[in-house]
């Protein structure tokens, strides 16, 4: 199950917005798959020690590799200008 | 012609019998009269294919060894990234996104001189079970146009199974290459979770998600496998493989083969049938069944859906219509900006599983929900290490339905049972391959998985060619298709 | 003071690697922008990063020259949070498996800092703001940074300066980073609550983020401390919050409200496999640390017998005191290379940056050899430093610049004939040192300077000088 106001709140940390939604609907899909995920509650198992990487993987060395061309970057940005992406308005640093 | 798989094609090709540049055009005619109605394709990719169709009767000219893959039309699932060709994870949210790279299967791919004759349909970035939730309308199923093709990589299936593509590649996450492989009579390979490079393949649940062939019968999923189980220093979780085609022996002498009561229950008779007879066929060519138990297969569904609804509502941040992709006309400022283009661009089921994602890795539900599952994730592996210590392979049914009917207004719960028996692979990352193994009472095609061991690719497909050939390949898509 | 600071700080350090930390773009700072981008760090569809063995190895120097415990396994997790600057909508860094924990710095009067952690993440790009508009540039993003978190440990802003500074030279040493906080190398959040002297318990903080000066980090602890006060004082409560400091008024501004504070539902990165460092790779790379600025400080005091005052700003730069070394060893005098370095060249070479460069025309071994000669009495101090002045512009070794003539010395019979032919040739300058003007005394010695090109020793004249003049 779930509340409305607690779907609210999850909605804004998804930057989804809840409008233009069946709201009742939605939260009682929401409710159901909640319910459904709440089997994992009834799975009583021990803690199992946490294996090893069974091979080390080697981590990327250290050199330049050939960035991409600003062009493309930017070929997909509906908005951009004198090189940088533009977005409309200013919001506020979250951290 | 079309329903040729690559031994036949790559013959008529070096026979001279047809060029690449003709068999290509035909391919496409045959897309562009057949899509409408089917919806395989959400784009065909006529000029690539053409262009590729050209450079693969140069390479045939000069003779020397080439693969079989080379001058054969197929099909990409549109969750693949392809440079300069529209990738569209079939979402209005990137309608019109062009990559500007190419995802490593396509590089490899392109380089054996494979032709694309278009981007697959699919559910949209792949969250589904029968193609529907695509924003271009689900993949018809080729055998029975009233049913679906199967998800999420039901556009794949559908262009291979109408003989629109020689194969197709397509990704797995819950069981998107085997269930619609199973409902559409092909033979479909989920290769082991590192075994195939997942740079460029846009991505739905890190961990869980991989790409593989899906193929008429099992030395065509072998082949294509072994042209893409390279290790990509580009992916990290990349390992790579040596090929398997050289092991197709075709022989399960000695081979233990793994029967789980719990995939068994309340299975349709005839699906029942078909996967118990498959066993029986297995046993009667020297294969020795060995009964095993999996209690935990009914916590694998909750376990991943909130381990894969996690890692997608994570995966899917980054669209907010500033880098690429569908954004919003009207907004008042930038929070307004970015919530309305996400709730505009995603479906409805895309949406949920953000939601279910975002909430089971919130403060307060974290331990309860992600912790929980991660847990159960480990334990699971864990069993099935045992599993494969008493036999080589566990046969299963790939689902307990076969293509179902469009519009059958499921609930989205109940759509999502009908993972069940695909959903633990992902779980473990083991290999699985569905085959062909019947047809229910209304003709339709059921299909069995065999689940292997880490890498144990080879095994695998050697015991779907085996049971191929035990049953004169009768489950097969017909060459004629039988459509 | 009626109340007690109680002051946490996280620096964030970016590394000095060539290419970011999951992809083989260039960190070069500047740059037109968005060209030092590609798929990873622009977080295309279908984009995958892959981490930088370097920016490993770095973080964990860091972390072994601040005393810190690295782990063998540490896991990266994805930070949630959605921002402009943020490509992902996630930072990749780290939760609860960190590189390192535990270490600490001891300052100066005494007092023991402990870290937290040291942990590795990602940088995000940079916004610039216009009117109506963000425009954003990805050049900074996936930067490769460590978090270097203290516990509340500090007291006062002096303290956390004098942290701040300790970090920047330890860090430059070891090489990892050049901790320029004017170019964004280095930055500074301040967590701060007050208390009653002799309280144990903490009182509500606030965070001032982003502080990219000392001084900035100075005045926001001085703002705060007044601030809180003034609330406490009035019974009122401080607000737990976020805050930017603003360099023009010197104040810190309030930068969110409480209601949407972020829940980062942090996660193991699925896509990068754990960092594994064997314990022989930690060895390996403890042993690879140059030795470190505290050590040399006393090592060039007391074992070398440097000034305190020169030491500590020979081993304020890692090239210097290399420099300084090798003259040292050439020229047999360790204290005057010393005095001679921090008088005679920083006074040429005399920026920040041009100190941390280090590239002067004079190599060290001839500096050594030039020194070396003094030290034997070969030449004075002011041929010397005349040589100097010419190896200075051209290079070139002491014996290109120094004459026979130079070589040979003056004897004391010729040091007392020319001093008193000095006094009798300025019989003024003779006559007001006798009455007392110290000064005088100057024009003398020049005048034996003069008269012997510079070979005789200033010292040695004076006392000569003062020793014929009173009685004459």
């Amino acid at each position: 199950m779930i509340t409305y106001d607690e779907l609210r709140k999850i909605a804004a940390l998804a930057k989804l917005s809840l409008d233009g939604d069946d709201v009742g609907t939605l939260t009682a899909d929401i409710g159901d798959i909640i319910e459904f995920a709440d089997a994992v509650a009834g799975a009583d198992i021990p803690d199992i020690e946490e294996a090893g990487a069974e091979e080390r993987y080697p981590l990327r060395e250290d050199a330049l590799a050939k960035s991409s061309d600003r062009d493309d970057i930017l070929r997909n940005a509906a908005r951009s200008r004198d090189g940088y992406f533009v977005a409309g308005k200013t919001g506020r640093r979250a951290d | 012609m079309s329903f040729c798989g690559l031994k036949e094609t790559s013959r008529a090709l070096r026979a001279g019998k047809i060029s690449c540049v003709e068999l290509t055009r035909a391919y496409l005619d045959a897309a562009e009269r057949r899509n409408p109605e089917l919806r395989a394709f959400i784009s065909i990719t006529e000029d690539t294919a053409m262009r590729q169709a050209r450079d693969a009767d140069a390479r045939l000219r000069e003779g020397g060894e080439t693969s079989e893959l080379l001058g054969a039309p197929f099909v990409l699932k549109d969750n693949i990234s392809t440079a300069g060709l529209r990738t569209t994870c079939a979402s209005r949210m990137l309608e019109n996104y062009v990559p500007i790279y190419d995802a490593a299967v396509w590089e490899l791919l392109r380089a054996e001189g494979a032709v694309l004759i278009g981007k697959g349909n699919m559910d949209e970035f792949a969250m589904g079970s029968t193609n529907e939730t695509s924003y271009f309308g689900g993949a018809r199923n080729p055998r029975d146009a009233s049913r679906v093709a199967g998800g999420s990589s039901g556009g794949v299936a559908a262009a291979v199974a109408a003989g629109l593509a020689v194969y197709g590649i397509g990704s797995d996450t819950g069981g998107s290459i085997r269930q619609p492989a199973s409902f559409c009579g092909l033979v479909g390979l989920k290769p082991t979770y590192g075994a195939v490079s997942r740079y460029g393949l846009i991505a739905y649940a890190s961990s869980f998600d991989q790409i593989g062939p899906i193929a008429r019968n099992a030395r065509d999923a072998a082949t294509v496998f072994d042209a893409i189980c390279r290790r990509d220093e580009r992916d990290m979780t990349s390992r790579g493989r040596e090929g398997v085609s050289g092991a197709m022996t075709g022989d399960v002498g000695g081979l233990r083969v793994g029967v789980a009561r719990e995939f068994f229950e309340n299975l349709p008779a005839d699906i029942d049938r078909a996967v118990r007879d498959a066993a029986s066929m297995f046993e009667s060519a020297g294969a020795e069944l060995v009964e095993v138990d999996f209690p935990l297969l009914k916590y694998s569904l909750p376990a991943y859906y909130i381990l894969a609804c996690a890692e997608a509502s994570s995966n899917l941040g980054r669209y907010d219509g500033l880098r690429y992709g569908y954004r919003t006309e009207e907004y008042a400022n930038l929070d307004e900006f970015i919530r309305r283009t996400r709730s505009e661009g995603f479906g409805a089921e895309v949406r949920r599983r953000i939601l279910l994602g975002t909430y089971v890795l919130s403060a307060g539900y974290y331990d309860a929900y992600y912790n929980k599952a991660q847990k159960l994730r480990a334990a699971i592996k864990n069993d099935f290490r045992e599993i494969f210590t008493r036999c080589d392979c566990l046969l299963t049914p790939t689902a307990p339905v076969t293509a179902l009917p469009f519009g059958g207004a499921l609930s989205p719960v109940e759509t999502y049972q009908t993972d069940i028996c695909t959903v633990p692979v992902n779980i473990v990352g083991a290999p699985a391959v569905s085959v062909p193994c019947g047809f229910d009472g209304n003709g339709l095609p059921i299909g069995m998985q065999l689940i292997g061991d880490a890498y144990r690719e080879d095994l695998l497909l050697n015991a779907a060619l085996a049971f191929e050939e035990l049953t004169d390949g009768k489950y097969l898509v017909a060459p004629d298709g039988g459509m | 003071m009626k109340w007690e600071s109680v002051i946490g700080l996280e620096t964030h350090v970016e590394l000095s690697t060539r290419t970011k930390i999951f992809c083989g773009c260039t960190t070069d700072f500047g740059g037109e922008p968005n060209t030092h981008c590609c798929p990873v760090c622009t977080g295309q569809p279908g984009s995958l990063p892959v981490l930088n063995r370097t920016a490993v190895e770095y973080a964990a120097l860091a972390g072994l020259a601040l005393g810190c415990e690295i782990h063998t396994r540490s896991i990266m997790a994805r930070k949630h949070y959605v921002y402009p600057d943020l490509p992902k909508a996630y930072q990749t860094s780290q939760f609860d498996r960190p590189l390192c924990t535990g270490g600490g710095v001891t300052l100066s009067n005494g007092r023991r800092i402990d870290l937290t952690r040291i942990h590795i993440e990602e940088d995000a790009g940079k916004l610039v703001h216009t009117n109506s508009e963000l425009m954003i540039d990805y050049n900074r993003g996936g930067v490769p940074l460590i978090e270097i978190v203290t516990e509340p440990d500090f007291r006062s802003a002096a303290e956390a300066v004098e942290y701040m500074e300790r970090l920047q030279t330890t860090l430059r040493a070891i090489g990892v980073s050049d901790c320029r906080m004017q170019e964004g190398s280095m930055r500074c959040d301040v967590n701060i609550s007050l208390r009653r002297p002799g309280d144990t318990a903490l009182g509500v903080r606030s965070e001032v983020k982003n502080l990219n000066s000392f001084t900035a980090v100075a005045a926001a602890i001085e703002y705060e401390y007044g601030r809180q006060a003034e609330l406490l004082e009035a019974g009122e409560l401080v607000m737990q919050d976020t805050r930017a400091y603003d360099a023009n008024t010197g104040a810190t501004v309030s930068m969110r409200d409480k209601e949407n504070a972020d829940d980062y539902r942090y996660f193991p990165e699925p896509d990068i496999v754990p960092a594994e460092l064997t314990r022989g790779d930690i060895e390996r790379l403890r042993e690879s640390l140059p030795e470190l600025p505290e050590s040399k400080l006393r090592r060039y005091t007391e074992e070398l017998g440097v000034a305190e005052s020169d030491a500590r700003l020979l081993t304020k730069y890692r090239l210097v005191s290399e420099y300084f070394e090798c003259a040292a060893r050439v020229s047999g005098s360790a204290g005057a290379t010393a005095s001679f370095i921090v008088t005679q060249m920083f006074a040429h070479i005399s920026t920040e940056s041009e100190r941390e460069r280090w590239s002067p025309k004079a190599d060290a071994e001839a500096l050594g050899e030039l020194l070396g000669l003094v030290r034997t009495g070969k030449i004075s101090r002011e041929t010397a430093k005349r040589a100097y002045a010419q190896m200075a512009e051209s290079g070139g070794r002491a014996s290109d610049f120094i004459s026979e003539a130079d070589m040979e010395g003056i004897s004391a019979e010729d040091l007392a004939r020319l001093c008193g032919q000095a006094v009798e040739e300025n019989p003024k300058p003779a006559a007001d040192f006798r009455a007392g003007r110290e000064k005088a005394l100057q024009a003398l010695v020049g005048a034996v300077m003069r008269q012997t090109r510079g070979r005789a020793d200033a010292k040695a004249v004076e006392a000569q000088l003062r020793d014929i003049l009173p009685g004459d």
